[in-house]
C-alpha cells in the first residue's frame, strides 16, 4: 500500500503539462485573430471615432483640462474662470510646454492618427472574400477623413508638426517636424481621396460616421485657414447642393433635439449612456453659476446687433440696463444673443426654477449648449451628459464660402450667402441693416462679424482670430472688458502658436520646440 | 505491525530502494513503560509532552497530570521525552516508574524556527530566519494581525497608513524595496501560500502559535519566484493530547486619534482667503468676504451665513472596540484538535455609521490513522464586514472623504443651521468669488449605505505516509476561496441653505453592487528523507513539486431610480440608467523544488535549495525560471577551543547567497492584444463597439530576481541568557520590471509593456538582543533590535530607460527607489531686486517677494543656466528609514505581568502637500494654522511664503519633513488570580489586564501622525488612533 502511494507520488512529481501555464487575457482580442474581416474592419474604424471622444479635444471638461469648445476662452469671446484649465493661465502669459492642454492635444491626435494609419495598413489586407469593396473603400475614406481631421487641429494649433503616415515601430519614434507645407499637402491629399471615397449619406443607424460632406466642409475650412479662397470656393459649390440646410430653431440647434438636422455636416457624437462611455462635459454646468470655465465676456455681448440690425452704439432699441442688473441688454437684440448667453434673473436651471444671479465675473453665462434641467433620468447637469459637438455646420459653411468670396472680391455673391444665416434669426439682411453696395472692407467686417456672433462658443474663435491676424486686437478687447482677476497679456509669437509639448520634446531626439516658446 | 530492525548497507545508492521494500515484523515480550514527567523550572506537569520508544517509534502523550504508560516489546529500552517548547531528554529505562524533568528552552538559539516546508533548530539553522511563538496567555490587543510583527522582528519596516477599521493593516517590506512592484512578502499560513498580507491580517490573533521571517535568500528560496520579497510564515494552534482545554479570551477598548491638525479659524481663514485672491489675481480680484462679513464671523452676529467651526471636533470622536475568542482543544495520542470562534467589532474614530465586523473560524485537526499514516486538516476561515455610509471607506478618504473635509470645508459655515438643516454653504456661495457648498461631514457619515462582506475560506488536507522512519510523503490539497461583495446605496437626497433654499439635489437613488469570487488551488507533494549516518553525518532532503492554479472573476452594476429608499436590492424596482462591469483574469504555477540539509558532528553545517519555477504570467520561451541557494554554518562553540570560555554558551557563524524571483506582476504582458473596451455612438441609440491597440507588448517578459548575500552571527552569553544575533546582508535585485523608456506621443500608443531591465540594491545591518532572566519570582526578559539600511539604491534602469518623475518622487539611477524629488527651496524673495537679479521662474511674470526662491541647479547642458524650469528638480528627501529599531520588555512578578513595546524609524522623510499643508490652494481649501505667519510685506520672513503667490505649490524642499518617530506601540499589563483561589470557581486561569496600543509618540513632525504611507494625499487617510483596552484571559479547568 505504501508503496503504490510512492509510485502514484513520483508520477505526479514528474508530470508536467504544458497547456497547464498557457493562459491568455479572458478580455481582451488576440492580434493574430482581428482585422480578418469587415466586422473586424469597422471595429477598428470605430476604435478612431473613439479617439474624437477625448475631454482634451470634443468632449470638454467642467473644470479639468481645456477642450475644443473652450477654446473661445483664446482670444475676446470667453474668460476661462478656471484659470488652471489652460486657455486663462494662456491668455495672462503664464503656461508652460508641459501643461496638459498641449500635451493633451498633442497626444490624443496622435493617438487618432495612429489608429487610422493602422486602419489604413490593415484594411486592405483583408481578404476580398470577407469584404465587400465598396465597404471596404468606404470605411478607408472615413479612416482618411479622420486623419486629416487629427492633422488639421494640429496644424492649425501647432503649426509644424511630424507627419506620420504608418504604424512606427519603437526604433522608429525619433521622429522630425515636418514643414508647415508638408503638412497641408497631406491633410489635402487624405481629404482630396476621402471625398472620392466617403458616400453622402449612411443608413439611419450609422448616422454619426463621416460622409463626404464632412470632407469637403473639413477641405473648406483647411483651405481657409491657408487662405485658398478658391479652393474653398470648389468645395462649398459641391457641399451647397448635398442637402444641408439651416435648422429652423437656432436655439434648439445647440440641445440633442437638433443633433440629427440637416445643418449638421459633422458631429462628434455623444450618448448619456450609463453603460458605455460616450459621454462629454462641455455641456455640463454647477448650480451655483452657469459654466464658470467659459464666462461670455461683456465685449462678445455687445457685439450682438439690435433686432433693427443695427449695432447697440447706434441702435435706440438698446437697453444698457443698471451697473448691478444687465437684463435689460437682452431686449430687442438678436435672437443669437439670448439664445447663447445668460443674464441676470434668467432661470439657468428650468427644473429647479433657479435663477442666475449674475455671480461670475464677466456678469453673463454661457447658455448656448448648456444644459439646463437633470435628464429624464435623473442625470445631474453637473454630471456627463450626451450633447453632439458640432465640428462642422451648414451656417459655417455658407459663411465660410462668404469669407472666400470677399476676399476673391466676388462681392455680390456675399450677400445671399450671410442673409441666409441671418434670415434664420429673423435679424434684417444686409441691404437693409447696412445697406446695399458694401465695399470689399465693409463686407469683410460684416462677415466676421456674423461668424463671431453665429458661432460663438463654438470653440472656431481662435481659428478665426488667427486666420485674421486679429489676436492683438483681441487681446486688447479682452483687456477693455477688466474682468475682475483676469489679466491678460498679449505676447506676440507665444499668443498664435501652441509649443511642442514637454512630454514629445523629452522623447524624440530629432524634435524641436517653436521659436515662439524656445 | 511494522519494525525497523535492519542494519542499513552504507552503500547510499541503495538505500532509497531498501528504505522502500525493507519491512521485517519483530515478535518479542512485551513490558510497560511509565512515569511522569514534570517541567524542571517549577514541577510542575508536563500536559501533552510525547514519550516515544526510540527503537519501534511507539509513543504515548502524556496526561494532564503528566503521566504516561504504554506497552512497547524492545528490550532494555531508550524512550526520548519531546515537547516543542522543552529541550528533548532520552531516558534508558531501567524497569521502575521514571520522573522525568524536561528544560523548558529558555534561550532563543534553541528554539525551533518555522522554514519554509518545515521546522528547523535554531541551532541547525544557516538562513536567516526569526521564529517568534506566541504563548496562549497573551493577548495583545491588535486589530489585525499583522500588528503582532511590530516590535518583535529586526529588518522588517512596518507602516500603519490608516485607521480605517477592517482595512488598518500596515504594509510590510523585509530588507528593504527589492522591487518597482509590490514589495508585499509572501504569506504562508499553515502551508497555503497568500498573495498579499490580508489573509494574515485576518487571522484570529490569538489563533496564532508562530511567525517567522524568513529574511534571506537561503530561507526563501525554497518559495523561488515568490520568494524575492521574503517570506511570512505563520503556523496556528493546534490541539494537543490530554484532556479538553477552553479558552476564551476578551477585551473592550476605546479608540482615539493620536494626532489632531490645527486648522485656521474663521476670521483667520476669511483674511487670508482675501488676501490670497488679491495676490493671485491683482488688486482687482473680487473678493469673497467682506470687511463686513468678517466682523460678522468674529462677533459671531450671523451664525447661519459666518460661523465659527471647528470641522476637526466636529468629524473625531473616541469610538469602542471589542474582541472576543474562545477555543476548545485538546486530543489524545492518536488525533489532536483545536477549534476556535473569534469576533472583533471596531468603530471608526470618525463620526458615521462606518463599523467592521470580523467573524474567524479555525479548525486544526490531526490523526494518526496508523503508525504509517496521518491525516490533517487545517481550516482558517474568516469573514470580514464593513459597514459605512454612501462610498464606504471612500467616505472618508479621498478628495470628498471627511478627513478632506478638515481642509476643505470652510469654518465659516455652521454645523447647524437654526432652521435645523445640516451647514452646506456659508454667505458667500453666490458670489462671484463663490465660497463652496461643502460635503458636511456628519451628514456624509450617515447618508445612504454600505455593506462590504469578504469571505474567505482556506482549507488544507495533507496525507502524510510514513514509508520508513527515515521517508515520508506528505501529498496536500488546498483551496482559497475569496468571495467578496459589495452594495452601495445613494439615496435621493437635498441640501439647503439656511433660508431653505435648494443648495443640490441628488434627484434620483443609485444601487451599486459588485461581486468578487477568486479561487486558487494548492497541490503539493513533498518527499522527506532523514537520517544520521555513522553518528556525526546527518542528512535531510526534502523533494517537493506543487502547482497553483488562480482564477478570479468580476461582477458589477449599477441601478438607478428605485421607488424608495427603504429599498436596496437589484429588484426593487429601480428603473434608470443601468450600467454592468467585469473582469476575469487566471494564472498557474508549476515548480520543482528541492532541499538537502547536511551536518557534520552538529558542528558544521550546509544547506542547499533549488527550485524550478513555471509561470503562466510568461510568455513561452520565459516561462521557467531556475533559484539556487546555498548556506552553510560553523558552530565554533561546539569546537574544543571554546569549552573553556564558559561565558560563551554558544556562537556560530552563518553565511548564505542565494536568488529568488519575484511574479508578483500583471498578467499576459507577453501577449499583444486590443482593447476591446471601447466604443462609439451613432444615429439615435447605437453604441458601437471598437477595439484598438492601447498598449504594446513585451514577449519577452519574465522573472524579476533577486540575488541576496547574508553573512551572520548567532550568540549566545550567560547560559544563553543573553543572547545575540548580527546579520549583514547584500541584495541585488535585477530584471526589475520597468516601463518607462519615452515613448514619444507622435508614435500614437504611449502604454509601453514593462521591460527587465533594471537593478536596484539594497544592503543593511541587523542586530537583535535579548537578555531573559529570572530572580525569585521576578522573571524578566528584555530585547531589542536595531536594523540599519546602508543602502536602497537604484543602481540600473536599464537602456534607453528615462527616469520616473511621479508626483513627488523619481525613479532614477543612482537614488533612493521612489526618492523625493522636486525643487529646492533656497529663501524667499525679500524685493522686487532680489526677483529680477535671481534666475527667472517658470517664465512667470508674476513673480514677487514673498515667493519662494528656487535654486538653478541644472539646464539643458547639466549646467545652471539662469533659468528654474522642471530640470532644476533635484534630490530633496528620502522616504526610507537609515534605522528601524524596535525594543520590548517583558515582567511578571507573581500574578502580575507587565508587557512593552517599542517601535521606531529614524532619518527618514515624508513630503506632506494635502491637507492643509499648502498655503490656501485652491479655491475652497483651508490651511493649517500656522499659515497665520505667512510672509507679507508687514511680515516678511525667510521661513513661508505668500499665500496666492507665484509656484509655490510646486513639490519642494519646503514640503518634506523628518518622519523619525519612536512609538511606544504596546503596554500591557494584567494580574492572574492565584490558582487556588481560581480553581474553586472551576477556572485554571483567570487573568485580567489593561493595555494601550500608540500610547506615546515621540516625533517633531506636527498636525499629523508620522506613520504614514508614502504619497502625496496620505494625509487624507482615517487617522490613526491609540487604544485603550481591557479585558480577560479565562481557562477552564
Amino acid at each position: 500500500m505504501r508503496n503504490l502511494i510512492l509510485l502514484i507520488g513520483v508520477l505526479v512529481l514528474t508530470s508536467c503539462s504544458k497547456e497547464f501555464l498557457d493562459k491568455h487575457s479572458l478580455t481582451q482580442l488576440a492580434e493574430d485573430n482581428f482585422w480578418k474581416n469587415e466586422q473586424d474592419a469597422y471595429l477598428g474604424i470605430n476604435g478612431i471615432y473613439d479617439v474624437l471622444q477625448d475631454r482634451v479635444l470634443y468632449s470638454g471638461n467642467l473644470n479639468g483640462t481645456a477642450g475644443f469648445s473652450q477654446y473661445d476662452c483664446f482670444g475676446d469671446n470667453a474668460f476661462n474662470g478656471f484659470k488652471f484649465e489652460g486657455p486663462g493661465n494662456f491668455m495672462e502669459g503664464n503656461i508652460t510646454p508641459s501643461h496638459g492642454l498641449f500635451g493633451g492635444l498633442w497626444t490624443s491626435s496622435y493617438r487618432g492618427i495612429f489608429r487610422a494609419n493602422l486602419a489604413l495598413e490593415s484594411i486592405p489586407k483583408i481578404p476580398a472574400a470577407n469584404i465587400a469593396e465598396d465597404k471596404r473603400s468606404m470605411l478607408m475614406g472615413q479612416a482618411l477623413f479622420l486623419r486629416a481631421l487629427f492633422y488639421s487641429n494640429l496644424a492649425i494649433y501647432f503649426r509644424e508638426v511630424p507627419v506620420i503616415l504608418k504604424v512606427l515601430t519603437v526604433e522608429e519614434k525619433n521622429t522630425k517636424k515636418n514643414t508647415y507645407q508638408e503638412v497641408s499637402d497631406q491633410i489635402i491629399a487624405d481629404l482630396t481621396e476621402a471625398i472620392a471615397k466617403l458616400p453622402a449619406s449612411y443608413p439611419a443607424s450609422q448616422y454619426g460616421y463621416a460622409t463626404k460632406g464632412a470632407a469637403l466642409g473639413l477641405l473648406a475650412r483647411f483651405h481657409l485657414y491657408n487662405k485658398n479662397y478658391q479652393g474653398v470656393v470648389n468645395a462649398t459649390t459641391t457641399l451647397m447642393t448635398m442637402g444641408y440646410g439651416l435648422h429652423n430653431n437656432y436655439a434648439q440647434l445647440f440641445t440633442e433635439q437638433g443633433e440629427l438636422s440637416n445643418e449638421i455636416v459633422f458631429s462628434v457624437r455623444f450618448f448619456q449612456d450609463a453603460l458605455s462611455n460616450n459621454t462629454e462635459l462641455f455641456s455640463a454646468t454647477f448650480f451655483q453659476a452657469p459654466k464658470v470655465d467659459q464666462q461670455p465676456m461683456k465685449n462678445l455681448v455687445a457685439d450682438y446687433y439690435c433686432t433693427d440690425g443695427k449695432p447697440i452704439t447706434t441702435s435706440p432699441l438698446y437697453n444698457p440696463g443698471t451697473p448691478t442688473n444687465n437684463a435689460p441688454q437682452k431686449l430687442n437684440r438678436d435672437p443669437r444673443l439670448p439664445a447663447s448667453v445668460y443674464f441676470r434673473n434668467d432661470i439657468f436651471l428650468v427644473d429647479l426654477n433657479r435663477a442666475f444671479t449674475g455671480n461670475l465675473a464677466t456678469g453673463y453665462g454661457q447658455k448656448k449648449y448648456i444644459r439646463n434641467r437633470a435628464s429624464a433620468t435623473g442625470i445631474s447637469v453637473f454630471n456627463p451628459g450626451g450633447q453632439d459637438f458640432y465640428v462642422i455646420r451648414y451656417a459655417d459653411v455658407l459663411l465660410m464660402r462668404a469669407e472666400a468670396l470677399v476676399e476673391l472680391n466676388q462681392l455680390s455673391q456675399v450677400y445671399p450667402l450671410v442673409n441666409q444665416v441671418r434670415a434664420r434669426v429673423s435679424m434684417p439682411s444686409i441691404e437693409t441693416a447696412e445697406g446695399p453696395g458694401r465695399t470689399q472692407d465693409q463686407l469683410r467686417t460684416i462677415v466676421q462679424h456674423e461668424r463671431r456672433v453665429e458661432l460663438a462658443f463654438e470653440g472656431l474663435r481662435y481659428f478665426d482670430l488667427k486666420r485674421w491676424g486679429q489676436l492683438q486686437q483681441a487681446y486688447q478687447r479682452a483687456i477693455a472688458d477688466n474682468v475682475a482677476g483676469y489679466r491678460p497679456v498679449f505676447q506676440s509669437g507665444k499668443a498664435g502658436v501652441f509649443p511642442v509639448p514637454e512630454s514629445e520634446l523629452n522623447a524624440n531626439s530629432a524634435i524641436w520646440q517653436n521659436a515662439a516658446w524656445q | 505491525m511494522l519494525a525497523f530492525t535492519k542494519r542499513l548497507p552504507a552503500k547510499p545508492g541503495l538505500l532509497f530502494l531498501l528504505f522502500l521494500l525493507t519491512g521485517f515484523q519483530v515478535f518479542s515480550q512485551n513490558i510497560i513503560i511509565r512515569g511522569t514527567v514534570i517541567n524542571a523550572s517549577d514541577s510542575t506537569p508536563v500536559v501533552g509532552a510525547s514519550v516515544t520508544d526510540l527503537k519501534t517509534k511507539k509513543g504515548v502523550s502524556t496526561n494532564d497530570k503528566g503521566s504516561f504508560s504504554f506497552q512497547t516489546s524492545t528490550k532494555d529500552p531508550i524512550i526520548m521525552i519531546s515537547r516543542v517548547d522543552f529541550q528533548s531528554t532520552t531516558v534508558v529505562w531501567n524497569g521502575e516508574p521514571v520522573i522525568v524533568k524536561l528544560e523548558p528552552f529558555t534561550s532563543t538559539l534553541q528554539d525551533v524556527v518555522v522554514v519554509g516546508y518545515g521546522t528547523q533548530k535554531k541551532i541547525n539553522q544557516t538562513g536567516s530566519t526569526q521564529t517568534v511563538t506566541f504563548d496562549e496567555a497573551v493577548n495583545q490587543p491588535v486589530t489585525n494581525s499583522g500588528q503582532l510583527i511590530y516590535g518583535r522582528f529586526s529588518g522588517v519596516q512596518l507602516t500603519q497608513a490608516s485607521g480605517l477599521p477592517g482595512t488598518d493593516a500596515s504594509s510590510v517590506v523585509i530588507r528593504g524595496i527589492g522591487t518597482f512592484g509590490s514589495s508585499t512578502p509572501l504569506v504562508v499560513i499553515d502551508n497555503i501560500q497568500y498573495t498579499g498580507m490580508e489573509a494574515f491580517n485576518n487571522l484570529a490573533p490569538a489563533d496564532i502559535e508562530t511567525i517567522s521571517v524568513l529574511k534571506d535568500a537561503s530561507a526563501s528560496a525554497i518559495y523561488g519566484a515568490r520568494g524575492a520579497n521574503g517570506v511570512i510564515v505563520v503556523t496556528t494552534k493546534m490541539g494537543k493530547a490530554g484532556k479538553v482545554s477552553i479558552v476564551y479570551n476578551n477585551y473592550f477598548g476605546l479608540q482615539d486619534v493620536t494626532v489632531v491638525p490645527e486648522y485656521l479659524g474663521a476670521a483667520n481663514y476669511a483674511r487670508l482667503k482675501n488676501e490670497k485672491d488679491i495676490n493671485a489675481n491683482g488688486p482687482t480680484a473680487p473678493l469673497r468676504y467682506t470687511d463686513l462679513e468678517i466682523d460678522s464671523i468674529v462677533n459671531g452676529m450671523s451664525p447661519d451665513r459666518y460661523a465659527k467651526t471647528k470641522w476637526s471636533d466636529v468629524i473625531l470622536r473616541s469610538a469602542p472596540i471589542q474582541n472576543h475568542y474562545l477555543a476548545l482543544s485538546g486530543g489524545n495520542e492518536r488525533a489532536t484538535y483545536h477549534l476556535s470562534l473569534g469576533y472583533r467589532t471596531q468603530e471608526a474614530v470618525v463620526k458615521g455609521k462606518f463599523k467592521s465586523d470580523r467573524y474567524n473560524l479555525g479548525f486544526n485537526v490531526n490523526s494518526k490513522l496508523n503508525n504509517w499514516l496521518t491525516i490533517s486538516n487545517v481550516t482558517n476561515a474568516y469573514w470580514l464586514r464593513f459597514k459605512g455610509p454612501a462610498g464606504g471607506p471612500g467616505a472618508i478618504t479621498g478628495e470628498t472623504g471627511i478627513i478632506n473635509q478638515f481642509q476643505r470645508s470652510a469654518p465659516t459655515v455652521p454645523v447647524y443651521y437654526s432652521n435645523g438643516e445640516y451647514g452646506a454653504v456659508d454667505g458667500s456661495y453666490l458670489k462671484v468669488n463663490a465660497s463652496f457648498p461643502i460635503t458636511h461631514p456628519i451628514r456624509r457619515g450617515y447618508l445612504g449605505d454600505f455593506v462590504s462582506d469578504q469571505i474567505n475560506i482556506a482549507d488544507r488536507i495533507g496525507i502524510k505516509v510514513g514509508f520508513t522512519k527515515n521517508l515520508s510523503f506528505e501529498t496536500s490539497g488546498s483551496f482559497n476561496i475569496n468571495y467578496s461583495s459589495e452594495s452601495n446605496f445613494t439615496p435621493t437626497n437635498f441640501t439647503y441653505d439656511w433660508a431653505g433654499n435648494l443648495v443640490q439635489p441628488t434627484l434620483v437613488n443609485t444601487l451599486s453592487n459588485t461581486t468578487g469570487f477568486t479561487y486558487r488551488l494548492l497541490n503539493e507533494n513533498l518527499l522527506r528523507f532523514s537520517k544520521v549516518f555513522y553518528k556525526k553525518h546527518d542528512l535531510s532532503v526534502l523533494l517537493g513539486h506543487s502547482v497553483i492554479y488562480n482564477r478570479t472573476d468580476g461582477f458589477g452594476g449599477s441601478l438607478q431610480g428605485f421607488p424608495s429608499n427603504a429599498i436596496q436590492e437589484f429588484d426593487g424596482g429601480g428603473v434608470l440608467n443601468p450600467t454592468l462591469t467585469g473582469s476575469a483574469a487566471e494564472e498557474s504555477l508549476q515548480s520543482f523544488f528541492g532541499r538537502v540539509n547536511y551536518a557534520l558532528n552538529s558542528k558544521y553545517l550546509l544547506e542547499f535549495n533549488l527550485r524550478r519555477d513555471g509561470s503562466s504570467k510568461f510568455g513561452p520561451s520565459d516561462r521557467y525560471g531556475t533559484f539556487p541557494s546555498a548556506s552553510a554554518g560553523w558552530r565554533i562553540g561546539k569546537e574544543k577551543f571554546m569549552r573553556n570560555i564558559k561565558w560563551i554558551s554558544d556562537i556560530k557563524l552563518r553565511a548564505s547567497w542565494g536568488v529568488t524571483g519575484n511574479d508578483n506582476i500583471g498578467n499576459y504582458i507577453f501577449d499583444q492584444t486590443y482593447n476591446t473596451g471601447l466604443d462609439y455612438f451613432l444615429g439615435t441609440n447605437t453604441v458601437v463597439a471598437a477595439v484598438a491597440v492601447t498598449r504594446l507588448a513585451n514577449p519577452n517578459i519574465t522573472w524579476e530576481t533577486v540575488e541576496q548575500y547574508d553573512i551572520g552571527l548567532d550568540a549566545g552569553f550567560f547560559r544563553n541568557k543573553l543572547t545575540l544575533g548580527v546579520d549583514y546582508f547584500k541584495k541585488l535585485s535585477s530584471d526589475i520590471l520597468y516601463a518607462n523608456f519615452p515613448l514619444p506621443p507622435t508614435i500614437g500608443v504611449t502604454n509601453l509593456a514593462a521591460k527587465n531591465s533594471a537593478s536596484m540594491e539594497n544592503s543593511g545591518l541587523e542586530i537583535l538582543l535579548n537578555y531573559r532572566n529570572k530572580r525569585k519570582d521576578f522573571n524578566y526578559s528584555i530585547g531589542g533590535s536595531l536594523t540599519y539600511n546602508i543602502d536602497n539604491k537604484v543602481t540600473d534602469l536599464g537602456r534607453d530607460a528615462a527616469a520616473t518623475v511621479n508626483s513627488e518622487s523619481v525613479i532614477r539611477q543612482g537614488a533612493p527607489f521612489n526618492a523625493y524629488f522636486g525643487y529646492q527651496v533656497i529663501g524667499i524673495f525679500q524685493t522686487i531686486d532680489e526677483v529680477n537679479n535671481s534666475p527667472r521662474q517658470f517664465g512667470s511674470i508674476n513673480t514677487a517677494p514673498g515667493d519662494f526662491k528656487y535654486a538653478d541647479i541644472s539646464g539643458p547642458d547639466g549646467k545652471p543656466d539662469g533659468i528654474i524650469d522642471n530640470r532644476d528638480r533635484t534630490l530633496i528627501g528620502n522616504p526610507h528609514p537609515k534605522f528601524i529599531y524596535n525594543f520590548n520588555g517583558n515582567f511578571s512578578w507573581k500574578g502580575l505581568d507587565f508587557t512593552m513595546l517599542f517601535e521606531g524609524v529614524k532619518d527618514l522623510d515624508r513630503i506632506l502637500m494635502a491637507n492643509g499643508q499648502l498655503p490656501m490652494e485652491g479655491d475652497r481649501n483651508n490651511a493649517l494654522n500656522y499659515w497665520i505667519n505667512r510672509w507679507t510685506p508687514l511680515n516678511p520672513n525667510n521661513k513661508l511664503p505668500r499665500l496666492g503667490g507665484q509656484n509655490n505649490n510646486l513639490v519642494s524642499s519646503f514640503y518634506v519633513q523628518d518622519a523619525s518617530y519612536t512609538r511606544l506601540k504596546n503596554l500591557e499589563i494584567g494580574y492572574t488570580i492565584p490558582e487556588k483561589i481560581s480553581r474553586k470557581y472551576m477556572l485554571s486561569k483567570f487573568r485580567v489586564f489593561i493595555g494601550a496600543q500608540n500610547l506615546l509618540t515621540f516625533t517633531k513632525m506636527e498636525n499629523f501622525d508620522p506613520e504614514r504611507a508614502r504619497g502625496t494625499n496620505t494625509d487624507q487617510l482615517t487617522p490613526l488612533y491609540k487604544i485603550y483596552t481591557i479585558g480577560v484571559n479565562i481557562k477552564l479547568l
